[in-house]
């Protein structure tokens, strides 16, 4: 039994972690050997990170991606906190249907979306802006942020509230100065869920940026990719640049993260 | 007094005040384009940007007809079938081997969420680079098994294609799965178990009267929003076969957007969203109405 659990642990282990392990060995690997099956790397290089950042887009890409994921953290933190703190903590009519239209939009086929949100930016003269990704993004993180911040504000006692209250503290300067301190995991969960969701996002960015030079880095790293000839030195690093960003960013918040997530998730 | 009451007004208002920039923003982003594709698809609009004329409910005839639209139907049933299942076995396994308080289950439980939150496009580039009909070590490694004589592309095969896919989204998704397991299962209260010890209740009664009920709901949302989520999925397939190949990973969100950007029938694109908004609605109204957990 014991033994059981061991194998199975361990076989999980593996297939979680062997495709970042080939991955990034194979960045490092020369051109040369990079295509030959080795398991082992036998040479170290970093040619193909100096070729993706002097001779692709890569260093674009990469700011452009910063910017929207950026934009994108700031916007979802500033509608998501007010909103959560009335949703979570005050009581007026039409909470519920407030909370279940948030709710229902998470669960939307956002692919369907694909073609009314470009009508959409394109009325606006959006397409081929960043402004038209920082948008969507906040669309498609805030909602999932509001499950997210439950389990922060229900970890904050309502009597602090309501000694507040007494204090003669407003809604507001209870919000300010008596949760938010509270809930600093909270609001690092939600600005590292909004960065996320804005440096993963793929679909939108592929369909409402028609310019190379205005690309974010998923779409670039499809283009650096090739169609039909893969430069898989450049892709592979490509591939680690791109994700140690996130990497970095969980190792600070990740905790918090997957215990925003579990107190979310039993409600 | 009057301040007072001024001020009640104010309180009042002030909740509608916080939640509005977050309505706006969905309304906006959602609820309005939502609008537009049932504008768009009584008229027969081609190209992105340009203006059709009003045709009634033939987008929606040549869709319902279309044997494209259906034969996508199929492939995505595969895929959200193929997805939920392999998923939930994944997930299961792992959280059941977390679900215990030692230091490196507490590690693992935070780290193993890393295939969720890493890019899209960086999972396709994991698996293309490992699966590639050419150069990739995993053909490598069955070649030299001797399980194979000869290099296949796994992600270029037609039949192959689809259960691969499917294998590299599960790997995507399934540790987020594994924190709501994990979720459902830490929630449920040591006392209940030590109470049952005390009434002498065996661990098998205990299995059925604590846990398997208390993971009814968490089960119930994962089954509806997992299965929502896995139909949604675009990105993935888009990037690694782009539908192909001849159609074989066609799911229904790419038969929506070949329609709308490649063969430039935007008309008909968006009636096949409408259609296939309201058979999921109709998925989510099944689902809630026989599979809803009962209230303990």
């Amino acid at each position: 039994m014991k033994a059981g659990r061991w194998i199975v642990g361990i076989l999980l282990f593996l297939l979680i972690v062997f495709p970042f392990y080939w991955v990034i060995s194979s960045s490092f690997k020369p051109a040369d050997q990079i295509l030959k099956p080795g398991f082992f790397p036998t040479s170290f290089t970093l040619d193909h990170y100096k070729q993706l950042i002097e001779q692709t887009a890569y260093k674009r890409n990469l700011l452009n991606s910063i910017l929207v994921a950026a934009a994108t953290l700031v916007c979802s933190v500033a509608v998501v906190i007010p909103a959560s703190f009335a949703i979570y903590r005050m009581k007026f009519v039409g909470r519920n249907l407030v909370f279940r239209l948030i709710l229902a939009t998470y669960i939307f086929p956002g692919i369907l979306l694909l073609v009314p949100v470009y009508q959409l930016m394109s009325s606006l003269h959006l397409v081929d802006t960043l402004w038209a990704l920082i948008i969507i993004n906040v669309t498609f993180a805030a909602p999932f942020s509001i499950w997210l911040m439950q389990g922060f504000f229900d970890s904050v006692p309502k009597a602090l509230d309501e000694a507040a209250a007494i204090d003669g503290a407003g809604p507001m300067r209870t919000l300010g100065s008596v949760i938010l301190p509270l809930i600093g995991p909270g609001i690092a969960t939600i600005a590292i869920y909004g960065f996320i969701t804005s440096w993963t996002e793929y679909s939108f960015a592929s369909v409402l940026i028609t310019s190379d030079e205005l690309r974010t880095l998923p779409v670039g790293l499809k283009a650096i990719m090739g169609q039909y000839t893969v430069r898989w030195g450049w892709t592979t690093a490509g591939a680690v640049l791109t994700l140690l960003p996130v990497v970095v960013f969980f190792a600070f918040v990740g905790k918090f993260f997957v215990r925003g997530l579990t107190a979310g998730a039993v409600k | 007094m009057e301040f007072a009451g001024k001020r009640s007004g104010w309180t009042k208002l002030l909740p509608y005040a916080l939640v509005a920039p977050i309505i706006i923003w969905i309304l906006a982003t959602i609820f309005w384009p939502l609008g537009n594709v049932i504008k768009e698809s009584f008229y027969n609009t081609g190209f992105v940007g340009t203006k059709g004329s009003f045709v009634g409910v033939d987008n929606y005839k040549t869709v319902l007809s279309s044997q494209g639209y259906w034969t996508a139907w199929g492939k995505s049933l595969y895929w959200v079938i193929g997805n939920s299942l392999l998923q939930s076995v994944l997930a299961f396994l792992t959280a059941l081997l977390l679900n215990r308080s030692s230091r490196i289950a507490q590690f693992f439980r935070t780290w193993m969420i890393i295939p969720w939150i890493i890019p899209t496009i960086v999972v396709a580039i994991f698996w293309q680079w490992i699966f590639n009909g050419s150069y990739g070590i995993f053909n490598h490694a069955l070649i030299s098994m001797g399980l194979l004589d000869k290099p296949i592309n796994l992600i270029g095969d037609s039949v192959w294609s689809m259960p691969i896919l499917i294998f590299i989204n599960t790997w995507h998704w399934f540790p987020f799965m594994t924190i709501i397991v994990l979720a459902g299962l830490t929630i449920i209260d040591k006392e209940m178990y030590e109470a049952a010890d005390v009434d002498g209740a065996s661990k098998w009664t205990q299995f059925w009267t604590i846990t398997f009920p208390s993971l009814g709901k968490i089960m119930f949302a994962l089954g509806l929003v997992g299965t929502l989520w896995s139909f949604n999925v675009f990105d993935l397939i888009e990037i690694l076969t782009g539908g192909g190949p001849a159609g074989a990973t066609t799911t229904v969100p790419l038969f929506v957007y070949q329609t709308a950007f490649e063969n430039f029938h935007i008309g008909q694109a968006s009636a096949a969203s409408i259609v296939t908004a309201f058979l999921l609605l109709v998925f989510v109204t099944v689902f809630i109405k026989f599979g809803s957990p009962k209230d303990e």
